[in-house]
């Protein structure tokens, strides 16, 4: 496959998005490491997914997925951050990824179970700053268009509107009802920085295909429900872990559903041969 | 896999999302609009007059250089001092004992404890840190630099803006209390 056939393919065009995201975000002078910091999550996502062709003698293929974990994770951590703790976030995501599966799919995000392992046994900040949060406002479409497109792409638009319709209904909810904490309110919620999270995570993670459902109902349940966990989590202890811990919640529901259904099947195909032996 | 939705429903979906969005904006202006009036520093130069640290007034005023940490930040109008230490020498006096006070902006809130002893500033103690960035970026750098300051105004974090002018305001509130 040429490179052209290649960036039409969800992952390559996903690919091209969050280094075309990377590159802006990077603008801003403070953030001009941030190209070195994804670049080093980058290698390190090329040595682990290599080293895992290798310990599994499985063929060895280019390591898009990694390559976008990477990028995810750069985008996200502060880029006051210490390069080793890139190089940890990113091999935690990704062995999650090898390690935490079903069959060939892993249950979690990668980047999301690396990020919340980042600020909690890391203690690292996030800024989210690939997701354009610290430049000026006008340049929001640029994370806007190209998640839009990325989210019709991978047929994942349903579970998105469902995420972003749900959160902001929640937020003005929330702003209604004077609900929530007294700092990380709902007003801050719906401007930048914090609505920026919001739409990469909606854009660029929640439209991950292996830790998401296919089905338009399962994907309109899923994305409500990582709105819902978020924005409790939002409303009662703020902070930033907010969006992966809903999105990791979803996973698992997704996962769960998943096994239980394969589960019935399995019921349903062994009373069946049941009923053929007897006959 | 499922069925690709249509163009006209995915449509109608994001008008109706850009118009929850847009309603929860518009309803939260006021209080957004309040928390950036009540969060920004009355004192937002060394040269303001109502600054809880006096500088004393044959130094140099400081050089205030206003940083902000992007143009998102509501804090953008707040400042804190990057001139040198020996001009931050206090003679403001204080009532003795512990206060508190609060900093919050788009990055979160951080809560100290001042404590007064004869007058001066004897120790500040971050009470809650609930930033974006960890507090060990600030922690304990800016405490004890207020100690040894006795001001509230002090050098901006590289890395940690937001924190630095949160930790700030809340020495700031703290020291406004305890002012004799």
């Amino acid at each position: 496959m040429n490179i052209e056939n290649w960036l039409k393919t969800p992952k390559g065009y996903m690919m091209a998005m969050l280094i075309g995201l990377t590159l802006v975000g990077a603008l801003r002078p403070q953030d001009h490491i941030g190209l070195l910091n994804a670049g080093v999550s980058v290698v390190t996502a090329l040595v682990i997914d290599w080293a895992v062709a290798m310990i599994y003698k499985n063929k060895k293929k280019f390591p898009d997925g990694g390559i976008i974990t990477a990028l995810i994770i750069a985008d996200v951590l502060s880029n006051s951050t210490p390069w080793y703790i890139f190089v940890a976030t990113t091999a935690v995501a990704l062995l999650s990824k090898h390690l935490i599966k079903t069959g060939r799919k892993p249950i979690f995000n990668p980047a999301a179970v690396g990020l919340l392992v980042a600020i909690y046994v890391f203690s690292t900040g996030q800024s989210w700053w690939g997701s354009l949060a610290l430049l000026p406002i006008w340049l929001i479409p640029v994370l806007i268009i190209p998640g839009i497109v990325i989210s019709i792409r991978v047929n994942k638009f349903p579970q998105v509107v469902s995420f972003l319709g749900v959160y902001f209904a929640l937020m003005l909810f929330m702003a209604i009802f004077h609900l929530g904490l007294p700092y990380d309110t709902p007003a801050d919620a719906l401007r930048i920085p914090f609505v920026n999270s919001a739409l990469f995570l909606a854009f660029f993670m929640l439209t991950d295909p292996p830790t998401s459902p296919a089905s338009y109902t399962k994907q309109i349940i899923f994305g409500s429900l990582v709105a819902v966990i978020g924005s409790v989590i939002f409303a009662n202890y703020g902070g930033l872990a907010y969006l992966l811990i809903g999105l990791l919640v979803g996973n698992l529901s997704n996962y769960t559903l998943m096994r239980v259904k394969q589960r019935k099947l399995s019921e349903v195909m062994v009373n069946n041969k049941k009923a053929l032996l007897k006959l | 896999m499922a069925k690709k939705m249509g163009k006209r429903l995915m449509g109608i979906c994001g008008v109706a999302v850009t118009a929850v969005y847009a309603a929860g904006y518009i309803y939260t202006m006021p209080s957004a609009q309040a928390a950036a009036t009540s969060t920004s520093l009355p004192a937002a130069s060394a040269s303001a007059p109502s600054t809880p640290s006096t500088s004393t007034s044959n130094h140099a005023k400081h050089t205030a250089k206003q940083q902000s940490t992007s143009s998102t930040t509501r804090k953008s109008s707040q400042s804190t001092s990057t001139s040198t230490k020996n001009q931050a020498t206090s003679t403001a006096k204080y009532k003795d004992g512990t206060y508190t006070g609060t900093g919050t902006n788009a990055y979160g809130t951080c809560s100290v404890a001042v404590t007064i002893q004869h007058g001066k500033i004897a120790s500040v103690k971050i009470t809650n840190y609930m930033m974006h960035y960890p507090q060990y970026y600030i922690d304990p750098q800016l405490p004890k630099e207020v100690v040894s300051m006795q001001t509230w105004q002090i050098y901006i974090v590289s890395g940690a803006t937001a924190s630095t002018y949160n930790f700030a305001e809340a020495v700031y509130y703290a020291l406004k209390k305890a002012k004799a």
